[in-house]
């Protein structure tokens, strides 16, 4: 870690995730503001009418307390596409401008290691993910106590955004390794952010029929599930330890071949 | 100058890079010792910007070794970047950011702390440290890139194209900055394809030419083989006709009456020969370094194809 960079590169990064931030909550704010009977009855009466397209966006179930339901409207998709959109804009601005523009010359024109330089970068990624989760949970449970009080239990709902969070640690690291490793400038940028594109396409299309439903086992992404680990399951939170793993080592991964490779700026 | 003090402190031996098709360099060797400039001096596409990414540890090497104070240039780069100023040959500066911003970012990174050598070069460049990079002119923003690799005051410098961009006093401060550096004691490389910058500045030079090192000498040298050029002015195109059929050239179109002739060692023998003919002018001048350097690569080249 290198502060002057850290704190020069965090600035430039608050923005793009205050956007994302604020689309994020503004969601959360009308799904949980959507948790009501009558309502509900009507969501209902379009699921039953269109139930390929909802269970398409992980929406199949309705659920019976307000975060099942949060989850099945918000966290099937777009707390996995929004956060996505954020760590392609955030990668890119943190590895593979510096190399297309070349100003990394400047930054391993100075006395710290191409490792050390990656993990201030990779610092500020998490740091941005770390406050996008925190404002996503603050917003929520504000939000359903002013609406719903008594009805949303914190913990569970804290526990479940930190398996979004072991998620999103995923989704970056595998736009991280493409960013570090690829030589080609396009690659770089969109690699990664394809693969997990191409992750949430076969989760959409694993739920709009039953010949497509054994595609749901077939990314990573059958390993998160939030309700399981608010309910403390064994098998949901073995899952979410291995995303947020697998991120890291993605990242490690993604370091070590900047580390080494040729970077003809 | 090693680590230790001892040795030269640039040291490329063998230097290989093949990046196919001919391009890349092969077999550079090169010394720089402290207190000395060396003028890397070659065409564009010649090989000077390879060798710098070498030095600088952004690429590794397929043979040989590139060494800074006794460092490995890929392996122990932290290190070698503590003792050395970059001036790279793209200029990249971060365009959002205003020139102090930038500068600031660098010395931090580095843990510069003294910013006064940073205040001086400002001053000495009259360079808007207020003013954002992004609005800035090409020479403005190559102001900003030399600040920032002499700042540190550091015992090596890379220099890549340095003048590109600056008007002729700016390069005249900058001829400057590297003469003190140079006092200083700093090793200095300077690539450049600008023949009388590096004539200016350096004690020896290496010209690079499709990747290889083809002659390295000191300026000295170099001046010693300096000839003078005439230009000759016949009374009429005739006349000069006669005299470009009696050295086997073709002779040139229109009612041109001058010719231009380089590296003339012996004068005596101009002169008498020139009395077989009617001339109107003859005016000398020493020959250009860039003309030298030119001939002694062709004698080069042909006795390379002898």
């Amino acid at each position: 870690m290198t502060l002057p960079l850290f704190k020069r590169e965090l600035r430039s990064c608050l923005f793009p995730t205050a956007i994302i931030a604020a689309v994020v909550a503004l969601y959360a704010g009308v799904i949980i503001g959507m948790y009501d009977p009558a309502l509900g009855e009507s969501l209902a009466l379009m699921r039953d009418a269109m139930p390929e397209l909802f269970a398409a966006f992980g929406m199949a179930d309705q659920g019976t307390t307000l975060l099942e339901f949060m989850v099945n409207y918000l966290y099937g998709f777009l707390l996995v596409a929004l956060p996505l959109v954020l760590v392609a804009v955030l990668t890119s601005r943190l590895v593979v401008r510096h190399i297309e523009r070349g100003s990394i010359s400047y930054l391993l024109a100075q006395p710290v290691s191409r490792t050390r330089l990656m993990l201030s970068q990779t610092g500020v990624l998490v740091f941005c993910l770390v406050l996008l989760a925190a404002v996503l949970t603050v917003f929520e449970l504000a939000c359903a106590h002013a609406m719903f009080p008594g009805e949303l239990d914190a913990s569970d709902l804290i526990v479940a955004n930190a398996a979004t969070f072991c998620l999103w640690l995923f989704l970056s690291g595998v736009c991280w390794a493409g960013a570090c490793a690829l030589s080609n400038v396009s690659a770089a940028r969109w690699a990664g952010v394809a693969l997990c594109a191409l992750f949430v396409l076969v989760q959409m299309l694993s739920g709009v029929g039953d010949e497509l439903s054994w595609l749901a086992d077939a990314t990573p992404l059958a390993l998160f599930d939030p309700l399981g680990v608010a309910s403390g399951g064994m098998g949901a939170l073995a899952g979410a330890t291995v995303l947020g793993v697998s991120g890291a080592v993605l990242f490690a991964l993604g370091t070590i071949a900047f580390a080494r490779r040729d970077l003809s700026v | 100058m090693t680590a230790n003090g001892a040795g030269p402190a640039i040291c490329v031996r063998g230097l290989t890079k093949d990046y196919g098709r001919g391009r890349g360099i092969f077999d550079v060797s090169l010394k720089v010792g402290a207190g000395e400039v060396l003028g890397f001096l070659g065409p564009n596409g010649a090989g000077k910007t390879v060798t710098m990414r070498h030095l600088m540890g952004f690429v590794r090497s397929q043979r040989g070794t590139a060494e800074i104070l006794g460092h490995d240039c890929f392996r122990e780069r932290p290190r070698v970047q503590a003792r050395l100023g970059y001036l790279p040959g793209e200029n990249a500066c971060m365009q959002e950011m205003t020139a102090r911003a930038f500068l600031d970012l660098m010395a931090g990174m580095r843990g510069l702390h003294d910013r006064s050598r940073m205040r001086e070069l400002a001053d000495a460049f009259e360079l808007d440290l207020g003013a954002r990079i992004g609005g800035m002119s090409k020479g403005n923003r190559q102001k900003v890139a030399i600040v920032a690799a002499f700042m540190a005051r550091p015992d090596v410098l890379l220099l890549d194209e340095p003048t590109s961009g600056l008007d002729p006093l700016m390069q005249e401060r900058f001829l400057d900055v590297v003469a003190e550096e140079r006092a200083r004691g700093a090793a200095i490389l300077l690539s450049s394809h600008i023949f009388e910058e590096v004539g200016r500045a350096c004690d020896r030079v290496a010209f690079i030419r499709a990747g290889r090192v083809v002659m390295a000498c000191s300026m000295d040298e170099v001046r010693s083989m300096r000839g003078r050029g005439y230009s000759v002015e016949f009374s009429s195109a005739r006349e000069r006709s006669r005299w470009e059929l009696a050295h086997g050239v073709d002779p040139a179109e229109g009612d041109a009456r001058g010719v231009e002739l380089r590296d003339v060692r012996d004068v005596n023998a101009l002169i008498r020969e020139l009395s077989s003919y009617d001339v109107a002018a003859v005016t000398s001048r020493e020959q250009t370094i860039e003309e030298l350097f030119l001939h002694l690569y062709e004698g080069f080249e042909s006795s390379r194809q002898s």
